[in-house]
């Protein structure tokens, strides 16, 4: 791990952040709290990418590696060289735990071998690199010979950026206040090139977390041909934190426990079941044909298939009816958006009025019942799904959204019970998988994991006979087995599965979690880095 | 970082899959047969971009041969590349006003990854502005919001001047889109409601003018 610290930029971090920084242990102990929360000076031997460290890209003609050549302090740093016009680009991505208050100091060194050119580096949070809340915070680029700063959404010109020459960066970011004191130095120069106090964050946006940095050429332009370096990145908070503790190289959970968390987390949480005919939202052949006369089908197909945020304007030309049926889909496509990004209440408000526009579509009142799960509302959900099981008996979306409410309340019981009871219904059933699929997350969370191996073991073969693809499935027996705790075995299904999908970046994850379990570091490193890159001289 | 470009465009129609590619029908003759083997039936975006800058051209070139099912194809072909050409804005403007909906939907998203020039700013904004149909409008917007990867600093003044014009305008969707253009490329809103009374939106776009000089100032 490179979280050894160059002391002159420690002692610099140390002004800005706490006197007393050199105090704490560095982050990644067991059980340590420290400040620090991301320190890298690139002069160690053994700098392990992943997602609680850092990730590489390089997929063209553009580089990222450690170089000796060229330092600010140690023994090396990093060189980005972008190249123009290859279709991609390298970045050096970095990881650390959101910060959604209290202050961050980061501090870096840069250089440039041609400041003309464009490079572009920030702090972001969990919108990732977009200019919005929690999106960047921080965003400082050289162009046309100059650095500068992206305040208030707009690009501020700082200082002449001289070739060569190392100019030493401090940020003292006041998420709250959601600006920031900025310091920068040049090489050789006395006294700071730059020092300004309280500037507005990028998007002008008090309270924006940030928990990624990001070295990069340009940002999509595909224009810049820059070559430069970066040194001693520091990123420290204004009090210790606490952090997990490393369990593998450059990842504080292994990959598949951090997926085991995201799918229960995900699939706890009621979202839409999906529309697969007009008439599940209650259009019939009347309706249809007069839309598809007026030109609306494509709109309808895409409410249908939930691509794309439409609007109920421009449906004067239709029946009152059809029209009636239109407002309706649309408010239940919004519905489903709100579900899935969390607001229940507003999804339910949605779903309740394309109810009473259109009477007549069972997936209306289905996701009424999903949004009334989400709000911890279980009799009025019940009552919901119970209104619709005459009109959608045998639909295997009536079982799925059963089992989503059973789930959803923690009652993996009745979950499990009700999907058993859809397993001997029609195999052949498009929906079928999708049934098959939520019986195994539901035995994993009951750490029933023989039983969730052989369901999953079942399907591989059920899909081998078909002469359809098994690796999901084969993936799947992996995933049971290598939670039950058996990494042989699990390195066996994964490897069956991995002929199936060789380009699967979650697989290959997996398998480097199999081969660190096994003690084969090699192969942990070869998996891991397939997916996260790697920073080498 | 390059997600600046990418994860936001999940709030429109997302450009992911190809219009419906065309059966490789009356081919026309001068057509590069080899050209359009890596178009149809099924695009092969990185062997046509392994051809180089060029292939811009040379896609231009088929594409004023071709009729609208596969020129459709063309233009999602022409956002995936992102190549800047003055050979594709040439062909694309011609159809940036077609009334074949799937056709100028790609169209009007590949514009902004093909060229910056002012004219291709002013068709996106004639079309969110003016256009009769409400998703031409709509889908413009989205295009001035995600795609605009060329524009300078300079060029992008200009674009938010249009866009701050554009929150006066009578018709509230246009209004409501604009200030989503503005929102997606600041982050901000400056408090600017579409459904607010005139005089409360008249303050909000004095702010945005404001903002506006200051930005102009620092270029």
């Amino acid at each position: 791990m490179a979280r050894r610290v160059p002391r002159a930029a420690l002692i610099a971090c140390a002004i800005a952040a706490v006197s007393t920084l050199a105090a704490w242990p560095a982050a990644g102990a067991e059980g340590a709290r420290s400040p620090v929360l991301v320190s890298y000076s690139f002069d160690d031997d053994e700098i392990a990418t992943g997602p609680d460290t850092f990730r590489i890209y390089q997929q063209s003609k553009g580089s990222v590696r450690l170089t000796s050549a060229l330092r600010y302090s140690g023994y090396r740093s990093v060189e980005l060289r972008e190249v123009a016009g290859d279709g991609a680009f390298p970045e050096l991505q970095g990881y650390f735990s959101l910060r959604r208050s209290g202050k961050l100091f980061a501090h870096f060194s840069i250089m440039s071998a041609d400041p003309a050119q464009t490079f572009n580096l920030a702090l972001a949070g969990p919108r990732w690199f977009t200019l919005s809340k929690d999106g960047i915070a921080f965003w400082m680029l050289s162009r046309n010979g100059f650095l500068y700063h992206y305040s208030d959404s707009m690009p501020k010109r700082l200082v002449p950026m001289l070739a060569f020459v190392w100019y030493t960066v401090d940020v003292a970011y006041d998420i709250g206040a959601g600006h920031y004191d900025l310091v920068v130095r040049q090489e050789g120069v006395a006294d700071p090139v730059v020092s300004l106090a309280a500037q507005i964050n990028a998007p002008n946006a008090p309270g924006s977390g940030v928990d990624k940095f990001s070295f990069i050429g340009d940002t999509g332009e595909d224009t810049s041909s820059v070559v430069y370096y970066v040194d001693d990145v520091i990123l420290s908070a204004d009090r210790p934190v606490s952090q997990q503790a490393f369990v593998a190289p450059g990842r504080r959970k292994l990959f598949v426990d951090a997926w085991y968390d995201y799918q229960k987390l995900a699939r706890s949480r009621p979202v839409c079941l999906p529309a697969i005919a007009p008439g599940d939202l209650g259009f019939d052949a009347t309706a249809l044909e007069e839309i598809e006369k007026s030109g609306e089908l494509p709109r309808l197909a895409l409410v249908l298939q939930g691509q794309a945020r439409q609007t109920a304007q421009g449906l004067d030309a239709l029946s009152p009816q059809s029209q009636l049926l239109m407002r309706s889909s649309l408010s239940w496509r919004e519905g489903c958006a709100a579900l899935e990004a969390g607001r229940a209440l507003e999804a339910l408000a949605h779903f309740e009025r394309a109810s009473s526009l259109a009477p007549g579509g069972r997936l209306q009142s289905l996701s009424a019942a999903l949004a009334l799960a989400a709000l911890s509302r279980w009799k009025d959900a019940d009552a919901r799904i119970a209104a619709v099981e005459s009109e959608m008996h045998g639909d295997p979306r009536l079982a799925a959204a059963s089992a989503i409410v059973g789930v959803a309340r923690g009652d993996l019981d009745r979950a499990e019970e009700i999907l058993a009871s859809q397993e001997a219904g029609d195999p052949q059933s498009p929906f079928a998988p999708r049934l098959a699929e939520q019986s195994f997350f539901v035995l994993l969370w009951k750490s029933a994991w023989d039983r969730a191996e052989e369901l999953a073991r079942r399907m591989a073969e059920s899909a081998e006979a078909r002469g359809a693809s098994a690796a999901l499935w084969q993936e799947r027996v992996g995933d049971a087995a290598f939670l039950g705790g058996d990494a042989g075995r699990a390195l066996v299904w994964y490897e069956k599965s991995l002929a199936g999908q060789p380009g699967s970046a979650l697989l290959a994850v997996k398998l480097s979690d199999v081969h660190f379990k096994l003690g084969d570091l090699e192969k942990e490193r070869r998996f891991r880095e397939a997916v996260y890159g790697s920073l080498k001289e | 970082m390059r997600h600046l470009l990418t994860s936001v465009a999940v709030v429109c129609l997302v450009v992911i899959f190809p219009p419906q590619s065309a059966a490789p029908q009356a081919a026309p003759q001068t057509a590069n047969a080899a050209l359009r083997d890596l178009l149809f039936p099924e695009v092969k975006v990185e062997a046509l971009r392994a051809r180089g800058p060029g292939v811009a051209s040379e896609l231009a070139v088929l594409y004023s041969q071709s009729g609208e099912q596969e020129r459709a194809v063309i233009a999602w072909t022409f956002y995936q590349l992102g190549l800047k050409s003055a050979d594709a804005k040439r062909v694309l403007m011609a159809d940036v006003h077609t009334a074949n909906s799937d056709l100028r939907l790609q169209v009007q998203w590949a514009l902004g990854r093909v060229s910056n020039d002012r004219d291709v700013i002013d068709a996106l904004l004639g079309n969110m502005q003016h256009d009769d149909n409400p998703l031409f409008r709509d889908k413009a917007a989205c295009a001035l919001a995600h795609d605009q990867i060329h524009l300078t600093e300079e060029q992008k003044a200009y674009m938010y001047e249009r866009l701050i014009g554009a929150l006066r305008d009578p018709k509230h969707q246009v209004r409501d889109i604009a200030i989503k253009v503005l929102e997606i490329q600041t982050g901000q809103s400056k408090g600017y409601n579409p459904s607010a009374p005139a005089p409360q939106r008249e303050e909000s776009i004095r702010t945005w003018e404001r903002w506006l000089d200051e930005y102009r100032a620092q270029l």
